[in-house]
């Protein structure tokens, strides 16, 4: 009698066939005609507008001289600190304004999609496919009879979520949108309390109403200089940073430690200090000066571990793999505030002990 | 992820793209064809070549590269019976360069596209329901069906004797 084919052999098949060189070559090819003509394309056939790129080319050419020549004049001052270092930081600030995101809005007033729609752009790219909004159910604690949930749908492992750090960027997003869009309908002068839920445990993770505010105490700039530093002073590499803009700004860094597990247990705590500005009370108390942060630790492309929080739910979440898991020293001393839900001690739960000493 | 954060096309962009999904998404369309490499190069290259038209618009470009490409092999397929070379394809005589085993490929071309690249995705890419939902638009019970589709598919051929 014949068996089902393991599909999963079968198809390991796949795994001995590649593309050809010469699809690679002709992709680039395509990509050097789309891009190169992008500026003008037929149009280019027009005299006047042939005049009209020169010009721009060479007001950007001109753009480009002073550029270098104010940062000669700059590096004079100041010594270049970055010399022998590694490769600086890849820098990206959010737009809201030039985002046009694909995440899908379900149900909801029209004040409210609009306000989860200027939300969504200011956290940029995300893997969050969609929010769906409906009435809060009777399940939720406390329970407000005209509290209304937003769902977020994203790619996520329900169980042991903790050990998935992929998934922490978005998940860290789904409450920035969640509190920006409160924000953003209280300012307006709505009653509506917001719950949310991300869908990781199918429980609430957030009841809140605050003072609606701007946060506008520091730059995008400001913000990127202080990470910088403090990577600089901890002795690590920032390889990416990433300006969001929900509705006040928060940060996303990239860090590349030698020694993951020592600077995990060692050195986050110190980083995170310093990197980004704290509230200046305890958890809660308007103003923040940013939404939140979101620090993730990587080898090559792989996420190790990942520490975010979000002062405008109160919420801090920590993920790591399985085997480093024991090394988050716990939680920051500016997010231990007797009031924050906080998440249970890790090393309370049966995670591997520290490989680090 | 942080590291899918895309800033303005160039070509060095579009390159390094193409080195980290550039291979999956072809052998994805491959399975999707039916094993018909031509049609995957061709639905390949042409999405990267509308991604590069759309970069500005595109907020994911993995998912957005399979959906186009996925709709450019159905097309393709399509295209291909329209013109009485379906049949001749299905004998594999039409195939120049037959990158797969006889066995894998008739296993492949007794399925629908849809069904093909959701097995593929989930039994070779080792994506969850919904993650092969996000990458082809479509939701995670409509994937589930089309795999369990397959798989009945795939059982009705063992029992006719029509795969050894």
């Amino acid at each position: 009698m014949a068996h089902m084919p393991d599909l999963h052999e079968l198809f390991e098949e796949f795994s001995a066939v590649s593309p050809g060189r010469e699809l690679r070559q002709r992709i680039v090819t395509d990509a050097e005609k789309v891009l190169g003509g992008r500026s003008g394309g037929r149009a280019l056939a027009r005299p006047w507008r042939r005049r009209a790129v020169g010009w721009a080319l060479a007001a950007a050419g001109v753009a480009v001289v002073l550029v270098l020549l104010a940062a000669a004049a700059h590096s004079r001052h100041e010594p270049n600190r970055l010399n022998g270092s590694p490769p600086a930081a890849q820098i990206v600030i959010v737009d809201p304004t030039r985002v046009d995101g694909y995440t899908g809005i379900e149900g909801g007033s029209a004040r409210l999609r609009t306000a989860l729609k200027a939300s969504l752009a200011g956290v940029g790219h995300t893997r969050i496919r969609s929010v769906t909004v409906s009435r809060a159910p009777h399940t939720y604690r406390p329970y407000n009879p005209h509290g209304i949930a937003l769902t977020f749908d994203y790619p996520h492992h329900r169980h042991n979520s903790q050990y998935n750090p992929d998934q922490g960027y978005a998940q860290w997003q789904t409450g920035l949108v969640a509190a920006a869009a409160r924000d953003r309908i209280l300012g307006r002068g709505s009653e509506t309390v917001i719950y949310f839920e991300n869908g990781l445990d199918e429980h609430l993770i957030g009841v809140h109403r605050q003072v609606p505010q701007r946060n506008e105490a520091v730059s995008s700039r400001q913000l990127v200089t202080r990470a910088q530093h403090a990577a600089n002073e901890a002795g690590i590499r920032m390889t990416r940073i990433t300006i969001l803009h929900p509705r006040g700004l928060a940060v996303a860094v990239s860090l590349t430690p030698k020694n993951p597990p020592n600077f995990l247990r060692h050195r986050l705590n110190a980083f995170i200090e310093n990197a980004f500005p704290k509230p200046a009370s305890p958890w809660g108390a308007p103003p923040t000066p940013i939404d939140g942060y979101y620090v993730e630790l990587r080898s090559g492309k792989k996420i190790l571990a990942a520490q975010a929080a979000n002062y405008r739910t109160q919420e801090s979440e920590i993920w790591g793999i399985r085997p480093i898991f024991g090394c988050f020293p716990g939680i920051a001393i500016d997010l231990a505030h007797p009031n924050s839900p906080l998440f249970t001690n890790p090393m309370a739960d049966g995670v591997p002990k520290c490989p680090a000493n | 992820v942080l590291g899918e954060e895309r800033g303005i096309a160039d070509v060095e962009a579009i390159g390094a793209l193409y080195s980290s999904v550039g291979g999956e998404l072809w052998r994805a369309m491959l399975a999707a064809s039916g094993g018909r490499a031509e049609v995957a190069d061709e639905a390949t290259a042409e999405a990267f070549k509308r991604l590069c038209l759309h970069w500005d618009r595109v907020r994911e470009p993995r998912p957005w590269l399979y959906r186009t490409a996925y709709r450019l092999v159905v097309d393709e397929l399509r295209r291909g019976r329209r013109e009485g070379v379906g049949e001749a394809l299905t004998e594999g005589g039409l195939v120049e360069e037959q990158s797969l085993s006889g066995e894998l490929t008739s296993v492949l071309r007794r399925l629908a596209p849809d069904q093909r690249l959701a097995v593929f995705l989930v039994y070779y890419a080792d994506l969850s329901f919904s993650e092969v939902a996000s990458l082809t638009d479509s939701s995670a019970v409509a994937v589930r069906i089309r795999v369990h589709r397959a798989r009945r598919r795939l059982r009705e051929m063992i029992e006719d004797g029509a795969y050894a």
